[in-house]
């Protein structure tokens, strides 16, 4: 099928831009990672303190405004919204949370996997289970509601905020912060990130790249087509690393990561979990923000105060270790997805 | 030219519920994610004859489940010529 070749194409694209973003000074193994940037520009906003890692990343920008002028242009844009809105802001914290304990979110994951970062794979059967999960909760009737349509306004409100962020970007106030040292300093310049970010923004609305429903498809109806992004994400970032000296395998001394396994493990598990739940991996729910889906918005605000709480009460893992309360934070949450999973059980069908 | 006829569903669970319904009905149909030519969304749809599309959306319909939208798409080859949205007629 043609879909089939385009979303090849198009993960194979969104390898190279990772690649060629590490190439311009973003950090290794990071030149995509949603998590990671939602976490920065969360720290140039001030709204955490911890010095390392605040820049308003052009490429959660890019994300935003290319999936939607592309959605504007498909006639795609729909402004719609209502559907459990405080627990999509709970799950965007969630997601966060195990985000910064395994330190990536899954397209993070795969890009460590084709650096040769093997606590990446213990990260990735993490994050199967946690789909895993969440599809048991769909099987028996999980679902947050239908969304209603709403006002364009509530559409526009998602790409507002990513040209205010710009604007703040490019004039840089004395508000705004900017790591001089870590991994906040390491960025591309401006240009590349924010070229870089639309133009995935644009490939990963037209074909729906989602690192979750990658693989809830192949669980739920052994359905493999968004999984071929996923793999050609993967192997042409393998490649691009064989070619410039840049995998490195090994558990130790990995860039931005921990070797504390179990961790990682439940980390990604979250992860995976409460993608589900929420019906998109973090990169998933950037586009559907730039499409107007208000319900995807309030998850990414919730990822935003999911970086800022996990940075300000010192829950985030560092390259050095996975705090108890991190680990405590960890196990909370599973538990908090539980709960939700099971709250949001609706028996209103009369089908059996 | 081949014509295939799709539903899809306002959530997964709605999908699911169709899948575990149809089954043990005589119906041939396929869980596929939606067309690209039909929605943006992510969702999945299921796949049917379009001389069964009707038995299948009432059959579901009567079991209670919501469904979203009616779809027939036309294919040449690897390409989609024409989408054509199918009256619900509830």
């Amino acid at each position: 099928m043609r879909d089939r070749l385009f979303i090849i194409i198009a993960g194979g694209i969104v390898g190279l831009l990772a690649l060629i973003l590490v190439l311009f000074g973003n950090p290794a193994n990071m030149g995509f990672c949603i998590a990671c940037f939602i976490r920065d520009t969360a720290g140039g906003l001030g709204l955490h303190r911890s010095v390392v890692v605040q820049y308003l990343r052009p490429e959660i920008i890019g994300l935003v405004l290319g999936a939607f002028i592309i959605a504007l242009h498909g006639r795609e844009f729909k402004s719609t919204a209502g559907s459990s809105p405080v627990i999509r802001f709970i799950l965007g914290m969630l997601m966060m949370v195990g985000a910064l304990i395994f330190l990536g979110c899954p397209l993070r994951m795969i890009l460590r996997l084709a650096g040769g970062d093997w606590n990446a794979l213990v990260g990735l059967p993490g994050y199967v289970l946690g789909i895993w999960l969440g599809t048991q909760f769909l099987k028996r009737g999980y679902t947050l509601g239908r969304s209603q349509e709403q006002t364009p306004v509530n559409g526009f409100a998602g790409p507002f905020f990513a040209v205010v962020f710009l604007i703040l970007l490019v004039t840089a106030p004395a508000f705004i912060f900017f790591s001089a040292e870590g991994p906040g300093s390491m960025h591309a310049p401006l240009i590349i990130s924010l070229g870089a970010g639309l133009l995935v923004g644009v490939l990963a609305q037209r074909t729906r790249l989602c690192t979750m429903g990658a693989i809830r498809d192949l669980i739920l109806f052994k359905d493999y087509h968004l999984f071929l992004g996923l793999a050609a994400i993967f192997v042409v970032v393998l490649i691009g690393n064989l070619i410039t000296g840049k995998l490195i395998p090994g558990f130790e001394g990995q860039p931005v990561a921990h070797t504390e396994s179990l961790w990682n493990f439940l980390g990604m598990t979250v992860v995976g979990f409460a993608a589900v739940l929420a019906g998109g991996c973090p990169l998933r729910q950037l586009i559907l923000t730039g499409e107007g889906q208000g319900d995807a918005l309030i998850t990414v605000v919730g990822m935003f105060c999911g970086a800022a709480f996990m940075h300000n009460f010192g829950l985030a893992a560092s390259p050095a270790s996975v705090s108890p309360a991190g680990q405590a934070i960890v196990i909370i949450s599973l538990v908090l997805l539980f709960i939700i999973g099971t709250a949001n059980i609706r028996t209103r069908t009369k089908a059996k | 030219m081949t014509a295939n006829c799709y539903i899809t569903f306002p959530t997964t669970f709605f999908a699911i519920k169709a899948e575990s319904l149809l089954k043990n009905q005589p119906f041939v149909f396929k869980m596929v994610p939606v067309p690209r030519r039909i929605s943006s969304s992510c969702g999945t749809a299921l796949r049917c004859g379009c001389e069964e599309i009707t038995a299948v959306r009432e059959y579901l319909m009567h079991n209670g489940l919501e469904l979203e939208g009616l779809y027939r798409l036309e294919e040449i080859g690897l390409q989609v010529s024409s989408v054509e949205e199918l009256q619900f007629n509830e």
